[in-house]
């Protein structure tokens, strides 16, 4: 997958774009800036590129689901897609949803559907590696559905259980 | 010992990830042949790929596969092994394991059972503990106990407690319970996480002594009276029980409080005539008062920095103790002097901004640190794939300078100079934490990420430079991402978005 060109920063969606100027440079359009610098790839997967201040800076990129996790000096950041081809993340987010966040396996179910719940209050156990995690509920609401039950082997991203408000 | 000189001809390797490589290459150095097992989510891993030879084991569900002792001994028996190492997690403090393994005629590289047994259980460990002379932290063993006998004895000791696994490591199995009110429901869930790892719910239940620091004695012991205790660990820096960041020595300990902590653990050590590497482990509160916490009987994550700051090599002592060589014989000169210090920091494959959850997926980038005095102890490379049925350590970066505050500083360059993404990772949570002013000053508790909350804050806005970076992401992102499929990630490293054409790269 393409590293995405509109990313989420704060409330703000921005464009990033970066053309070959064909010397060894390169033309990035960040929003309404341009700028323009020298830039390579190092034999590690990662690039260089020197910076307006004159330093040299090492970066390794991935894609983590469909937000952008990259590693600059030593620092890691993970920046949200706004792209409409990654799918925006922060748009599918759906509070009334208990999902999955890795695979494994359901050792508790705490509520029954028509319980009335909190926020954060826990709903499902998940036994994923080798830990146990108490999935909550992201919004006030009565529990709708729950799709698993102690046992079930789920995937990353599953729905489990859903709240009405 | 066999004809060639080496302590066993071949060696079944118990195990998966760093410690099965790192287990794997002490017994090739002492010229034995080693074999790896696998489950089918670790076909072609890096410790199968550096073994002998290897065998498959089957499902990956650990009890399948890892922790399965009929499949483990076939294949032991089958590749001509004499002797089995369990590594750390798995079977490695599993008495039924090496009675297994003796009923087949083949050598445990561990303690004998009745050691493991008198010590690997936190109960029992705990009486041996008292036979030694050694403080212990109060608690109820739990022994038959219901639940609320459990309830009552938290009470009498005092809430904050600490329910444990009797079985347990790795944090699991473990909850600190603050009221009463909440002691049932943890006490279940401690229970039934205990069933799952241990395949054993007993739990005992303890005072939660805070502020207090983790320290730890490696001691080695070869079966007949000999013990040798190699120095200390601290290893305060932990999150969810479990340990991050570990060092030797600790920054805290006085000459003369670790000849005091050694002989604790040596003792002890030599109340069941320990044979092995093992851990005692202690809670040490700020006056320096210390209390016996549990023994860990077998080879912890954390050994490389004992190994560098004394240079012994705790997997080559495990092979040839077990073996029948004596302390005396390995050690001649007893305990070797400790130099300079050393620090381990725990890679993970988890996300420290939501609860250290862990993640699986694809290694997309893997870049280890290297240089004088660095050492990587890892079990995944770039473009594996981490499985969600084991634990979540991707590698170890262990550094070792003349002193504490130089090895601080090689830590900080080692983990700026690495990468490792496709995954979220604990990499820069450490890097925040060796940079801290209470890190660097040894003022260190087991609480620290609870003390000092904003370690665990994301890095905030993105600067300039970022931004630059992503936006170049996009012309260099060939091998990185993480969903390409194998003719995508081969195209053009000079593919860039659709708008603009690359001049001159013939694309």
């Amino acid at each position: 997958m393409k590293p995405p060109r509109q990313i989420r920063i704060g409330n703000d969606t921005l464009t990033l774009q970066a053309r070959s100027a064909g010397d060894g440079s390169y033309e990035l359009r960040i929003g309404m800036q341009t700028v323009r610098l020298e830039a390579g790839p190092m034999n590690n997967s990662g690039f260089w590129f020197i910076a307006a201040d004159g330093i040299r800076h090492r970066a390794w990129a991935a894609m983590l689901g469909s937000d952008l996790q990259i590693r600059v000096d030593g620092h890691t950041w993970v920046l949200g897609s706004a792209d409409p081809e990654h799918g925006d993340t922060a748009a599918t987010e759906d509070p009334t949803e208990v999902t999955a966040p890795m695979t494994g396996t359901v050792v508790d179910v705490l509520c029954t559907v028509g319980d009335t719940i909190a926020k954060d209050q826990d709903v499902i156990v998940l036994n994923a590696m080798k830990m146990e995690h108490r999935l909550t509920a992201a919004c006030d609401g009565k529990i709708s559905e729950i799709s698993v039950e102690a046992g079930s082997t789920v995937e990353a991203g599953d729905i489990l259980a859903r709240l009405a408000r | 010992m066999t004809e060639s000189g080496a302590p066993f001809r071949r060696v079944l390797v118990a195990n998966r990830g760093e410690i099965a490589c790192r287990v794997l290459r002490g017994v090739r150095e002492v010229g034995a042949a080693g074999v790896a097992v696998y489950s089918d989510a670790d076909q072609g891993a890096r410790h199968v790929q550096i073994a002998e030879a290897a065998v498959a084991l089957g499902a990956p569900e650990p009890a399948a596969s890892y922790l399965d002792i009929d499949k483990l001994i076939a294949a032991a028996r089958d590749t001509g092994c004499d002797a089995i190492h369990p590594g750390y997690g798995f079977l490695a403090e599993n008495a039924d394991f090496v009675r297994a393994t003796e009923k087949a005629g083949l050598v445990f590289i561990g303690p004998t059972v009745e050691a493991m047994e008198a010590l690997g259980d936190k109960r029992a460990a705990k009486s041996v503990a008292k036979a030694a002379g050694v403080p212990c932290v109060p608690c109820f063993d739990g022994v038959d106990a219901s639940d609320d006998d459990m309830r009552e004895a938290a009470r009498r000791l005092g809430f904050p407690v600490l329910i444990k696994a009797s079985a347990g490591g790795g944090g699991r199995g473990m909850r600190v319970v603050t009221a009463e009110a909440d002691f049932l429901a943890a006490l279940t869930a401690a229970r039934r996480e205990a069933k799952q790892a241990f395949c054993d719910d007993a739990v005992l239940v303890e005072r939660f002594v805070q502020p207090a620091r983790h320290i730890e004695v490696q001691v080695i012991g070869d079966g007949d009276g000999g013990v040798i205790a190699l120095g200390e660990r601290e290893c305060s820096i932990q999150r969810r029980h479990q340990k991050l960041l570990e060092e030797s020595p600790s920054p805290f300990v006085s000459d003369d409080l670790r000849q005091r902590l050694e002989s604790a653990a040596v003792s002890l050590a030599r109340e069941v005539r320990y044979r092995n590497a093992g851990t005692v482990e202690f809670l040490v509160d700020e006056a320096g008062d210390f209390r016996f916490l549990e023994v860990n009987t077998r080879l912890q994550v954390e050994h490389p920095v004992t190994e560098l700051v004394t240079g012994v090599d705790l997997v080559h002592l495990q092979l040839w103790l077990a073996a029948g060589r004596s302390l005396a014989n390995l050690l001649p000169e007893g305990r070797p002097a400790l130099r300079g210090h050393a620090l381990e920091a725990r890679i993970c494959a988890e996300d420290p901004q939501h609860n250290f959850l862990p993640a699986a997926g694809r290694l997309a980038v893997c870049v280890e640190p290297e240089g004088p005095g660095v050492r990587v102890d890892s079990g995944f490379g770039q473009g594996d794939e981490i499985p969600a049925h084991y634990d979540s350590l991707l590698a170890k970066v262990i550094v070792h300078a003349s002193d504490r505050a130089a090895a601080v500083q090689r830590m900080q360059l080692a983990l700026k100079d690495a990468a490792w993404l496709g995954l979220p990772t604990t990499t820069d949570l450490i890097a925040r934490v060796v940079e801290h002013t209470a890190f660097k000053s040894g003022d260190l508790r087991t609480d620290f990420l609870a003390v000092h909350p904003e370690l665990l804050a994301g890095n905030g806005d993105p600067p300039d430079t970022v931004l630059q970076a992503a936006a170049l992401a996009g012309a260099f992102h060939s091998t990185s991402s993480a969903n390409s499929s194998p003719t995508a990630s081969t195209a053009s490293p000079w593919d860039l978005h659709d708008d603009f054409r690359l001049s001159g790269a013939g694309s």
